[in-house]
């Protein structure tokens, strides 16, 4: 066989696709199973959203009734956060003066990424909205304000506080409310409706925390492979970030 | 064949056509694009099957479950973009190599 440079063969090529089409035809016949009126869960939600302390069918779902889910995927993003301090330690691009229309638009941006983040926020607990949500309203706002370069990130220990205060008070309330009621993320007595605001409003800032992180670190400048990890003597280690 | 069917066969097709593109490719950055197809198609998976019609209240149980999806599939995309930058850094390409049919590598 003459030597062909190629990442998958001619051959292994039409292997994969011969493979891959049992797979296909599998899942095909999986949904065809799918029944025509599958089972609602909506009315089994509506019927005990009273004690879930919001009126929303969706925040009820994501932050009560599935409440561990919503514990497991902050946890993720939290990762993912810490994973990038920890993969690209290199300078983030230092403030610099932002171009005129940039500055412009992010005076009056702002103001206004702000408060639509805590109303979404907010009316998650009666309309569609929540923690996720508004935490990424508040993100696209801090990357707005990191491209341009009124923002310089430095991996602190407030910031990696930041990142982690979200879980933090989730598994908080999580642990607390097992100690009170015996099991976990059963929110004691009245306390649903605040349990739910606490935990939405700290995940929110930490999640727009960690989108900026995600997004600072990709674009960071390239540390050399051999120079030893430099931010550990950052000139302020009190503040995780500056602000202009 | 109903609405959900067809949104059901095209969230498979998706998914099949996603998982062929992660195989095949050698870029990663192309790899990591495919995996968000896959991603998509599932998520179009679970919206079809969590809605019913204007009449009915949308099924809110799947309809929660792609939102923790998107967020995870965010998260683990950072995190392959990340990756791919160190590959990028360390060994000056963001492809795997070529393969040679007589090398032992």
């Amino acid at each position: 066989m003459p030597a062909t440079r190629a990442y998958i063969g001619r051959v292994q090529r039409v292997l994969l696709v011969l493979g891959l089409l049992p797979l296909l035809a599998t899942l095909l016949l999986a949904v065809r199973s799918v029944p025509a009126r599958p089972p609602n869960l909506a009315n089994l939600v509506a019927a005990r959203m009273h004690e879930s302390g919001v009126t929303h069918p969706l925040t009820a779902v994501l932050l009560n009734f599935r409440g561990y889910d919503t514990m497991l995927e902050i946890a993720v993003l939290w990762l993912a956060g810490l994973g990038a301090l920890a993969l690209a330690p290199g300078p983030s691009a230092p403030r610099h003066r932002p171009h005129p229309v940039l500055a412009g638009l992010l005076r009056v941006l702002a103001p206004a990424l702000v408060m639509t983040a805590g109303y979404i926020l907010w009316a998650g607990g009666f309309r569609p909205g929540g923690a996720f949500q508004s935490g990424s309203v508040l993100g696209a706002g801090l990357v707005l304000a990191s491209l341009g370069g009124m923002i310089s990130l430095r991996p602190t220990f407030s910031l990696r506080l930041g990142l982690a205060l979200g879980l933090a008070v989730f598994v908080g309330i999580a642990v607390g409310s097992w100690r009170a009621t015996g099991e976990l993320l059963h929110y004691p007595g009245a306390t649903d409706k605040f349990s739910i605001l606490a935990i939405e409003s700290v995940a929110a800032l930490s999640i727009a925390f960690i989108l900026l992180t995600l997004f600072d670190r990709l674009t960071a400048a390239a540390e050399s492979v051999t120079k030893p990890h430099a931010n550990a003597h950052a000139a302020t280690p009190h503040r995780g970030e500056e602000r202009s | 064949m109903t609405a959900m069917q067809l949104y059901l066969i095209t969230a498979v097709a998706l998914f099949v056509l996603g998982l062929y593109g992660v195989l095949i490719r050698p870029h990663l950055l192309r790899k990591m694009t495919a995996l968000n197809v896959m991603s998509s198609g599932l998520f179009l998976l679970f919206v079809a099957v969590a809605y019913r019609g204007s009449a009915e209240p949308a099924d809110p149980v799947p309809h929660a479950m792609v939102l923790t999806g998107i967020v995870i599939s965010v998260s683990a995309t950072a995190f392959g973009l990340l990756l791919i930058r160190r590959v990028l850094e360390t060994t000056g390409r963001a492809e795997l190599p070529m393969e040679d049919a007589g090398r032992n590598d």
